[in-house]
């Protein structure tokens, strides 16, 4: 980045140094040419007054050559061309130098000038360039309307152009500057054209528009440099600021766009999955009941039990159902982590062990726990929630009779949980979509579930932090190893003091 | 004597099952539809088991709690939703004595009914000993055998399972525990998990999975009580 800024000094001195070098020029040949006429030179005499007079034409522009040319004539004719201390111009040698010095004058002054005045443009062209690339690399990777505010405020632009502060088309503002919003009760004001100014407020409105109209207002407080301020090209500026403005917009719509169409989705998937694993065990439920009250005095014994536990059956898959839902409702709304507490993983597995193997006597379930305790910061029934679900899931895609196993070891800061089934695994593509929503695999979608319970486990790890992985087949093209990883709280030792 | 029960839940569902198979067993039921009536038939007949629903239409369910304590002594029994536990712990923090998670199943319910009159009944005579099938506690002499062979606690240990003995059956929160051993509700929760631990291990079979002192998530323990055989 080419340092625009110069100080006052330095530009006064670059202003007023042609003047002084002038004025020292035209003494040094003054004198130069006096000297040679002195030893009776006088061509040489008048030469070095058209070098003089040439050079000072060069530096300091068509006026300052002119200037010194005739002030050269009226010395050389006057002091230094017999007649001394008279104006004559009677002979050619008194003709010749007046004209020629100040033909010299104007042609090097008009040479210089104009190259002076090139420069001149190319450096002021350069400047409100470089201001403008500054800005416009600031505003490149802004995609949101309040980092906009904040870089058009940074150190490196907000000199040049002032406060800024940015007011959406119902005045309402877009980000706030670091040192809070001056200009508020300007956002609502009405003006024509592109452009107003406040003087009470020493700010300068802009009208920021794109093709959809008007997209904002910007203002712009006074700015420290005003100097340096008239080099900024505000056409340009309000440009570039519209684009950036219209592009935070569109982003936002998109985005917004986005998160509209993801919840359809859900909403399509959660209806389409209420129909299925809600209808079907209320079906059940009701078919049971109902034959239970019409026919109860034809049914035998058995066939009432086995009504009687298909209702209770139901019943339990309705409640996890709902659970799931419930608990997918607590993922959509988000975790707080403030809200989060030290719980055991050991101790929680040991309740879940307890129930699940309550519930569910049809497998074994072989435990290898290699840790007193493991802490985590977590939400505790949630942490029973990932453990229960998996467990669910190997016990009702494994084989009645086989073993699940889970193994619970730590690492330096993480405590690391195994669930392994002996069921028939998972097909190779179906893997990759396993913890999607409503997902069930081709090869269990003729069974019980909803696909929720993976879903909301990868949630909920995490959510605290953690990381959850299936590998299938696991061992010998068998079976299915769910790993979850969970970063240990920084407290995780044993407190004991008496 | 026959034991009075009020159920106060606006789910007619659940109150319209509840009464015949409580009354089926023996209990004497009533039902009210939200907190208001269900304050003023407890002011009208003293009643032994009140079960309580926390989403009421008229009232909060936590500011009943404290109404009905102050008229007799009764259990009070939540019937909450199982992702409610902040909601637990502040009803069971304002003095309600146990919960039980909806949907629940009857066999659940009337057990939980049962240790919530054996122990209010327990609390009149003032008893100082805890009997269960394995575990055998003699408050006064500060002394505790499990199947026979005394266990040695530490004194913090033995203010732990005294305090869940004394509650067997119902929920004890981490507040009221924290208060039994540290005498201060802010005492960091680590301490209480790590004695909980250490109870674990002289007492149960598999530290891992304790069948004595089941863990509440988030909301405290729960001393088992299978009966003593007789």
């Amino acid at each position: 980045m080419r340092n625009i800024r110069q100080s006052p000094v330095g530009a006064a001195l670059r202003r007023a140094g042609p003047v002084y070098g002038s004025i020292v020029l035209f003494l040094l040949s003054t004198a130069g040419s006096a000297a040679f006429r002195h030893f009776d030179r006088p061509v040489s005499s008048a030469l070095i007054y058209v070098l003089g007079v040439t050079v000072i034409g060069a530096i300091a522009g068509l006026r300052w050559g002119l200037a010194a040319a005739l002030a050269a004539s009226l010395i050389f004719n006057f002091f230094l061309v017999d007649p001394v201390l008279q104006f004559t111009a009677n002979s050619a040698d008194e003709f010749v130098p007046l004209i020629a010095f100040n033909l010299c004058a104007i042609v090097s002054g008009l040479l210089a000038g104009r190259l002076n005045d090139r420069a001149r443009i190319a450096e002021r062209a350069q400047a409100r360039l470089n201001i403008l690339l500054v800005v416009s690399d600031r505003l490149q990777k802004v995609v949101l309307l309040p980092d906009l505010v904040m870089a058009m405020n940074g150190d490196d632009i907000r000199p040049w152009l002032g406060h800024f502060e940015l007011y959406d088309k119902d005045s309402q503002p877009s980000g706030m500057p670091s040192d809070g919003a001056r200009f508020a009760s300007l956002a609502g004001t009405h003006f024509d054209g592109p452009t107003a100014r406040s003087e009470p407020h020493r700010a300068n409105l802009y009208r920021l528009q794109q093709s959809s109209g008007t997209i904002g207002t910007a203002i712009f407080g006074e700015p420290e440099d005003r100097a340096g301020s008239h080099l900024v090209d505000m056409d340009a500026m309000i440009a570039l600021l519209s684009m950036t403005v219209e592009r935070c917009l569109l982003l936002q719509q998109l985005s917004q766009t986005e998160a509209v169409r993801r919840s359809e989705e859900l909403k399509t998937a959660l209806l389409s999955s209420l129909s299925h694993d809600m209808r079907t065990p209320l079906s059940a439920i009701a078919a049971s009941a109902s034959s239970l009250l019409s026919l109860s005095g034809d049914l035998d014994p058995a066939v009432r039990t086995k009504l009687l536990q298909t209702i209770q059956e139901q019943c339990e898959r309705l409640d996890r159902y709902t659970a799931n839902l419930l608990d997918l409702g607590r993922l959509q709304a988000g975790i707080d982590a403030n809200q989060l507490i030290d719980v055991d993983v050991v101790e929680t597995l040991g309740a879940v062990l307890r129930s699940t193997r309550a519930l569910s006597s049809s497998h074994a379930i072989s435990k290898q726990i290699e840790s007193p305790s493991a802490v985590i910061r977590a939400n505790p029934v949630m942490v029973e929630q990932i453990f229960r679900n998996l467990l669910d899931n190997a016990i009702r895609y494994s084989p009645e009779g086989s073993t699940i196993a889970l193994k619970l070891s730590e690492t330096e800061d993480q405590v690391r949980v195994e669930v392994i089934d002996q069921g028939c695994g998972v097909p190779k593509d179906d893997l990759p979509r396993l913890f999607d929503r409503f997902y069930r695999s081709s090869r269990t979608s003729q069974q019980e579930g909803h696909g929720l319970g993976l879903s909301i486990s990868k949630g909920f790890v995490e959510a605290f932090g953690g990381a959850i992985e299936i590998n299938s087949p696991h061992a010998g093209g068998l079976g299915t190893q769910v790993i979850v990883q969970l970063p240990l709280s920084p407290r995780n030792e044993a407190v004991i003091h008496g | 004597m026959v034991e009075r029960i009020l159920i106060i839940d606006d789910e007619p569902a659940i109150s319209g099952t509840l009464d015949p198979v409580l009354s089926s067993q023996g209990y004497e039921v009533r039902t009210e539809k939200n907190g208001a009536d269900g304050l003023a038939a407890a002011q009208e007949q003293a009643f032994d088991v009140v079960l309580l629903d926390l989403g009421l239409p008229d009232v909060d369910g936590k500011e009943l709690i404290g109404q009905l304590r102050a008229l007799n002594d009764m259990a009070i029994l939540i019937l909450s939703a199982r992702h409610q536990e902040t909601e637990k712990v502040a009803a069971l923090d304002e003095g309600a004595d146990d919960f039980i998670n909806k949907p629940f199943g009857i066999d659940e319910l009337l057990a939980r009914i049962r240790v919530a009159l054996r122990r209010l009944a327990g609390e009149q005579k003032r008893t100082n000993e805890f009997r269960s099938r394995d575990l055998v506690i003699a408050y006064d002499r500060r002394e505790v055998r499990l199947m026979g062979d005394e266990i040695k606690l530490s004194p913090k240990e033995f203010d732990l399972l005294e305090c869940l003995a004394r509650k067997a059956g119902q929920v004890v929160t981490h507040r009221r525990l924290l208060l039994a051993g540290w005498k201060d509700p802010a005492v960091d929760g680590q301490y209480l998990r790590s004695y909980i631990g250490l109870l674990r291990q002289k007492l149960e079979e598999d530290p891992a999975e304790p069948r004595l002192i089941l863990t509440e998530s988030g909301v405290g323990y729960r001393l088992t009580t299978t009966p003593a055989e007789k």
